[in-house]
């Protein structure tokens, strides 16, 4: 059995259309897909353009929320037909020749500028969303190639003897702080010495006291300079060359070396140190 | 005649009484083709229209016949079509329409733009019709 032809039946109007858009709207369901599909079903049996755009409205809001391409095309083609039959009413000929009226002429051609418009949207949106996705799909991508190659990638493993070489370099460096307090004491005190051998006594007796003090110092100075680089330097050498050796026993391809030098001159003097591990 | 002659003209009357009689009926144009199941199809008259009066007059004079069910099928681009003013789906549920013999003014359009229109005369022996629109011809 064929369905019925409406419009034999004598059309319809836009208040029977308001009407009937006013029912299906109340009976929709919560779920937005389900309202979408019954919007469409409602706009295909009744070929009303307001339920056509209602659903695309939903279906593309729904789209965004849930960022469903397929939805939002959905939406896309749901606003076209709208745009088609608002187009179709909103032409004199056509609107005055059919007792079929779901809208007036007006809100017709009102009803396709609106329709056309959500469509564009809608179409954007799906791209967008597959966008979105196509980027998301490379970026996993890029991290699953990531992983695979740092699990391909030997980690890097310290050389042996570098933790001694390290250590010994340190040492180094703080027996070569040390020689500069050596040197520093030492020309105080060469100084102070030097200024109260030139002093006339007993006239300047309290500068001599003064200068004593600082030599003094120097002394201090010089003592726990000496100290420290003889404890820094001796370490040192001692790590480097413990930490070399084992290096070097490790195997032939192993080029750690350390090279120190170090320097005196009347301003003082220092210790350099250069090494590769 | 030879016996090959022979042998092919009973294949040929063989094959013809095992092929099932075709049920349908055609009229294609360029654009548009009318198929019809029932002992007819029906014609198309590309570039008519038909007034609300004649639209009216035609319901009429057709009211005591039987339905036929129409399908429009669209080929080879978008569109909706209007069946005497009426929307009617491409596809779906709602996709068939009982529509008396006579004369349908049929329009297909996508958005502004016209595809093609016409009128539809379906045959009074016919039980179903399909319009196909070839949108790309």
């Amino acid at each position: 059995m064929t369905p019925s032809a409406a419009l034999a039946k004598g059309g319809h109007s836009p208040e029977d259309a308001a009407a009937q858009r006013e029912q299906i709207e109340a009976g929709l369901a919560q779920d937005p897909r389900a309202a979408v599909a019954a919007l469409r079903d409602a706009g295909e049996e009744l070929g009303d353009p307001e339920l056509f755009l209602l659903a695309a409205t939903r279906a593309r809001d729904e789209a965004r929320s849930s960022r469903d391409p397929e939805l939002a095309l959905e939406a896309e083609s749901l606003a076209l037909v709208a745009q088609d039959i608002g187009s179709y009413l909103s032409d004199d000929d056509n609107y005055s020749a059919t007792d079929w009226r779901p809208v007036t002429r007006d809100r017709a051609a009102d009803l396709a500028g609106e329709a056309g418009s959500l469509a564009t949207q809608a179409h954007e949106l799906a791209e967008e969303i597959e966008a979105e996705r196509a980027a998301a799909a490379a970026a996993a991508e890029r991290a699953r190639l990531e992983s695979l190659a740092n699990a391909d990638k030997p980690k890097r493993e310290l050389k042996p003897g570098t933790g001694l070489i390290a250590g010994g370099s340190v040492a180094l460096a703080v027996g070569a702080s040390g020689i500069g307090l050596l040197g520093a004491g030492i020309a105080m005190g060469q100084a102070n010495q030097r200024e109260a051998e030139s002093l006339s006594l007993p006239a300047e007796l309290a500068r001599l006291e003064e200068l004593d003090r600082k030599g003094a110092t120097a002394n201090t100075l010089a003592y726990v300079g000496g100290a420290v680089a003889a404890v820094g330097v001796g370490v040192g050498v001692a790590l480097i060359v413990v930490g070399v050796k084992k290096r070097k026993a490790a195997g032939p391809q192993e080029q750690a070396h350390v090279h120190m030098s170090g320097w005196f001159d009347h301003n003082g003097g220092g210790l350099a140190l250069q090494g590769r591990f | 005649m030879g016996t090959l002659k022979l042998l092919t003209i009973a294949a040929a009357a063989f094959s013809a009484l095992l092929a099932p009689a075709p049920d349908t009926d055609e009229d294609c144009g360029n654009e548009v083709c009318v198929y019809g199941t029932g002992g007819g199809a029906g014609t198309w008259k590309p570039g008519e229209r038909m007034s609300r009066g004649k639209r009216n007059k035609e319901a009429k004079a057709n009211r005591k016949r039987k339905d036929v069910a129409l399908n429009v099928v669209l080929e080879g681009g978008r569109g909706s079509v209007f069946v005497d003013g009426r929307y009617l789906a491409t596809s779906g549920d709602h996709a068939q329409r009982g529509v008396k013999p006579g004369r349908h003014e049929i329009e297909v359009r996508d958005a502004g733009q016209v595809i093609t229109f016409g009128v539809l005369v379906v045959s009074r022996k016919a039980t179903a019709v399909a319009l196909v629109v070839h949108a790309d011809r």
